[in-house]
């Protein structure tokens, strides 16, 4: 079996409110699965119906092929989560939470080397309620991952890290995907997903508005080339009389590939009498990429 | 099971409270017994300084207030301190989740009860040598009445703490719970004359739950049965039901609950 998790069929209502609207999508073992919209949209509604915390309307979810429900999800055994925000009690230290949750014969040793890789051995034997909000962050991911899970659900795990923190946390996880655990992370951080993860779904008002590999909502291969000319507007009309794809903004973009390429471009300017002021190169990266999508979206 | 158990008794041990309640407790107790030695010693017969003794030097009475406020934090912190989502999402099913929490405090009622005992010989040695456990009370040994008043007491607690755990599944709080636990078990004694009247007037009123807060003292001087209406058995039984409807409702209430 490919797939560690398979939604189908989701929906969810709070109050008159739709929460999820018929939601599915799959997770294939080993990946790492961005789940990316705005605040509100139902990441972490999605995220608790997987782990059993909220009942649903309809539809379906299964974590290694068995139904997850509220009250009976044995298959979670072998997941670790962190929504929301990290569940702590004020008076344990860190130390303690991590041995409260922490099982089988290396619980120890699992503790030791997750204390070491978030670098909290400062004040993993300071009670918690004394830990700022970054540090409960961490403990709430350590948490998650101390019992080496096969499949974890991070609900923007980011939150409150700094970049430092944060830089630590990706090769965390990146490290973690290669040995085999599959990541399921929520993030608005749109730009901190795309450097991790293989996947991305995007989620709108509850309803996935795409689900694809992250090269293809990046369109990482293709490189656009932004021209400063004396006069963009004839620029943009040669161009487009020319067939070439330009787009309705203000600067002259066009997108680069094996046809389009600047040696044409350029002489093909200046032939009609434009100036060159400036060039750049840029590749498309998740944030334009995703916007283009939600606003393709409300069309 | 047993993991979970542990884990909630790991929670316990690491609280404070844990260990300031009961030396409170101690302390109240070993006021009690030298206040009611000095005001008492008088006209007070060995009988009347084992019936101290039976009742634990006023332990018995802490005790339930010690469950109140186990009862009333066990839920209610998990969701004020957000952990109840890492309670849930594991392998366990909410039944075992809940069921531990009432195995946890089951084994601490007990163990506040050896402590009370404990406690109470100890008194009981110090401050009435003369007070000996072949004394008979009611036609019982003074140390086997004061087993029944625990046994008895027990049954009190049980009814106030399954009432209590009920409150905290559907309030999620733990202010709410604990006044609702002292306010019925601080009413049971309040109300007692005004419920004695009702219940000679509308005689089914002896069935409501407050009138089974008196199984304690029913059980150790079966007279009680004029004021209660109720045979002793009758009691009991009726206590267990009450126990087994709150606690029921309260795990209806957790199992299906919607939202984390």
């Amino acid at each position: 079996m490919d797939n560690i998790l398979e939604i189908s069929g989701l929906n969810k209502h709070f109050g008159k409110k739709i929460a999820l609207d018929n939601v599915g999508f799959n997770i294939k073992k080993g990946h790492i699965v961005g789940l990316v919209g705005p605040n509100g949209a139902g990441k972490s509604t999605i995220m608790k119906a997987v782990l059993g915390l909220i009942g649903t309307d309809s539809g379906q979810i299964k974590v290694e092929d068995e139904l997850i429900s509220i009250n009976n999800h044995p298959a979670l055994e072998k997941v670790g989560a962190l929504i929301e925000y990290p569940g702590i009690y004020p008076y344990m230290t860190g130390r303690e939470h991590l041995k409260l949750y922490a099982t089988g014969a290396n619980a120890e040793s699992n503790i030791d080397q997750i204390v070491e890789e978030l670098e909290m051995t400062k004040y993993i034997q300071m009670k918690a309620k004394s830990y700022s909000l970054g540090m409960k962050q961490k403990l709430g991911i350590a948490l998650a991952l101390v019992n080496k899970p096969e499949f974890v659900i991070l609900d923007e795990p980011m939150n409150g890290l700094d970049p430092q923190a944060n830089k630590l946390l990706r090769e965390l996880i990146v490290k973690q995907a290669k040995a085999g655990t599959t990541f399921l992370i929520s993030s608005h951080i749109l730009s901190e997903l795309g450097k991790i993860a293989d996947d991305i779904v995007v989620i709108e008002q509850g309803k996935i508005i795409a689900d694809a590999p992250i090269d293809e909502i990046t369109h990482a291969d293709k490189k656009l080339i932004i021209l400063e000319t004396s006069d963009d507007n004839k620029a943009r009309q040669i161009l487009k009389e020319n067939n070439y794809a330009v787009a309705d903004e203000n600067k002259v973009i066009i997108q680069q590939n094996k046809e389009v390429t600047l040696a044409k471009i350029l002489r093909l300017l200046v032939e009609s009498g434009i100036d060159i002021n400036d060039v750049k190169h840029q590749n498309a990266v998740l944030e334009d990429s995703l916007l283009q999508i939600l606003k393709d979206d409300e069309k | 099971m047993t993991t979970l158990i542990k884990q909630e008794l790991y929670k316990i041990s690491k609280r404070k409270t844990t260990y300031i309640l009961p030396i409170i407790t101690i302390v109240f107790m070993f006021l009690a017994a030298i206040m009611i030695k000095n005001v008492s010693e008088s006209g007070d017969t060995a009988i009347d300084s084992a019936a101290y003794f039976v009742d634990l030097y006023s332990g018995l009475t802490w005790v339930v207030y010690l469950m109140i406020f186990a009862g009333s934090t066990i839920i209610t912190q998990e969701f004020e301190f957000g952990t109840i989502k890492n309670l849930l999402y594991r392998k366990y099913s909410r039944t075992e989740i809940l069921i531990s929490k009432w195995m946890t405090l089951l084994i601490m009622n007990i163990c506040y009860f050896v402590m009370t005992i404990i406690v109470a010989v100890f008194l009981k040695f110090i401050f009435y040598p003369d007070v000996t456990f072949d004394m008979t009370i009611n036609n019982h040994s003074l140390f086997s009445a004061m087993l029944m008043n625990v046994l008895g007491n027990f049954l009190v607690t049980w009814i106030v703490l399954s009432l209590v755990l009920m409150i905290s599944t559907l309030f999620k709080n733990s202010a709410v719970s604990v006044s609702v636990g002292i306010v019925f078990y601080f009413g049971a004694s309040v109300l007692s004359m005004f419920q004695t009247l009702a219940i000679q007037k509308w005689d089914w009123l002896k069935w409501n739950p407050l009138n089974m807060l008196n199984v304690g003292r029913q059980v150790q001087s079966p007279e009680m049965h004029q004021m209660t209406q109720l045979s002793t058995n009758s009691m009991i039984i009726a206590s267990f039901v009450y126990i087994i409807i709150f606690l029921a409702i309260g795990y209806y209430a957790f199992r299906s609950r919607k939202n984390i």
